[in-house]
């Protein structure tokens, strides 16, 4: 009866506990990078960034699959290191980026251990949300030198644009995008 | 642009052919009723004639072309009807009646933008664009040669396609570049049959009025130049003599007059860097 009794208690204060015990992170843009790259006319890759966004997330070492993170990109920073191309990937062609200002990724579960796994989460860009999955590993975590403890991770997916609505110039320009995530967060 | 394996045949489809043949159907329409003298019945029907004339090759670019409309563009094949019946109110509100059909348009079609908009810098648009579409429909009204406006209007589209695909976007050019194909059926076909003036003139205001939307949306959505595309209109308000007969000269005029704030457009919009 006692055991019946104090089972799930102490599974709940366990489970608080866990959740106690990730901590949450903000995203440091100053060290966070958002990257992609498409295939231009089968000869090279063509690589481009955003260089505005925000976002944070939580991780715990003990218990990684409680991770979770949110980002939001402002779709408008793009950055291809060409003002012309720039503008016309901004346009209705392509990411329609006055339309659809923002590009966000929201965590929905993560699979593998502290160091490694597949972060599934809802990618929204162009307007349609889409389950994707983000490969995932840790580069490392602890105190900088002014006291701030942070943590580091790179992730990467590969989509397809077309089934985001942006479906223009498929013959010259890849339909696959990889996206590539290098963050850095400070914890709250 | 890129070099892209996507056929120069699938981009000049709904950009110029299915417009084009969709207005010679259109002009051979009017040109039985008006053998018909069916004037009531066109004079509603020339704007919607040329209005679906537009839509065929418009939902041909915008392939992903839904109704009820969702996003941008979709609204802009739908809501650019108003303005383009606007054309045809009672002269005495025309001007007015034109203005608030495009901002009423444009209101449906730039939803996400005024959502994000101040209340001055929205103060500022609306009054910005009266005056523009106001004093457009104002010098459309003045035109009384029906071979020569529609010259001057056909190149003008097409500088101002060349202008918004150098400058922005490509399916919006191709947006453009079906009105010119629509107006320039028209023009063609009237070579052929004789369609009255007023019904040409018709169908130039009907296609004036869609530019104007498509302009409005590549300035906005596409981030052309607002002073590049109203130089490049400058033309319009250039009245073409009622008395000159279409000869090679009087051609050569127009293209020329026409022609040359396009190219100050395209001198302003031409990007510093290599095109890619």
């Amino acid at each position: 009866m006692i055991k019946a009794l104090f089972t799930p208690a102490l599974l709940s204060a366990a489970l608080i506990s866990g959740s106690a015990l990730a901590a949450d992170y903000d995203i440091d843009p100053a060290h966070t990078t958002v990257l992609f790259k498409i295939n231009h006319l089968g000869f090279s890759e063509t690589v481009g960034r955003f260089n505005t966004f925000n976002g944070s997330y939580s991780y715990d070492e003990a218990k990684p699959s409680a991770s979770a993170i949110e980002v939001t990109i402002d779709a408008e920073s793009l950055d291809t290191n060409h003002d012309a191309r720039d503008k016309h990937i901004k346009s209705p062609d392509f990411l329609d980026t006055k339309q659809y200002p923002e590009i966000t990724f929201k965590s929905k579960g993560y699979k593998g251990s502290a160091t490694q796994g597949t972060l599934t989460g809802e990618l929204t860009l162009h307007g349609v949300t889409k389950d994707v999955n983000l490969a995932i590993t840790k580069v490392g975590e602890g105190k900088d030198p002014w006291g701030n403890y942070r943590s580091g991770f790179n992730g990467s997916v590969t989509i397809k644009r077309e089934e985001f609505g942006v479906d223009q110039m498929l013959g010259g320009i890849g339909n696959d995008v990889t996206i590539e995530l290098f963050v850095e967060g400070i914890r709250k | 642009m890129y070099g892209e394996s996507v056929s120069p045949l699938a981009l000049l489809l709904p950009a110029a052919v299915y417009p084009m043949l969709a207005a010679i159907a259109s002009g051979l329409i009017i040109y039985k009723l008006e053998q018909h003298k069916r004037d009531r019945l066109l004079f509603w029907l020339i704007p919607l004639l040329f209005f679906l004339s537009w839509l065929a090759g418009a939902t041909g670019i915008h392939s992903r072309w839904q109704f009820p409309p969702a996003r941008a563009m979709d609204w802009l094949l739908v809501a650019s009807l108003l303005p383009v019946l606007a054309t045809r109110l009672p002269e005495q509100i025309r001007m007015s009646g034109f203005g608030v059909s495009c901002l009423l348009a444009f209101g449906l079609i730039a939803q996400p933008l005024v959502s994000r908009m101040g209340g001055v810098d929205l103060f500022a648009q609306i009054i910005g664009w009266m005056l523009i579409c106001g004093i457009a429909i104002s010098s459309a009204d003045r035109q009384k040669n029906a071979a020569l406006f529609p010259v001057s209007l056909i190149v003008m589209i097409v500088m101002s396609a060349v202008v918004t695909g150098i400058s922005s976007s490509l399916s919006i050019a191709q947006l453009i570049g079906a009105l010119a194909a629509v107006l320039g059926g028209m023009w063609l076909l009237n070579r052929l049959v004789a369609i009255s003036a007023s019904g040409m003139m018709a169908a130039s205001q009907a296609v004036m009025a869609l530019w104007i939307m498509v302009q409005a949306y590549a300035h906005y959505y596409g981030d052309v130049s607002i002073y590049a595309l109203v130089i490049l209109s400058a033309p319009l308000l250039w009245t073409w003599d009622k008395q000159a007969h279409l000869s090679i000269k009087q051609l050569i005029r127009t293209v020329a007059i026409s022609l040359v704030p396009g190219l100050l457009a395209l001198w302003m919009v031409w990007p510093e860097q290599s095109l890619y």
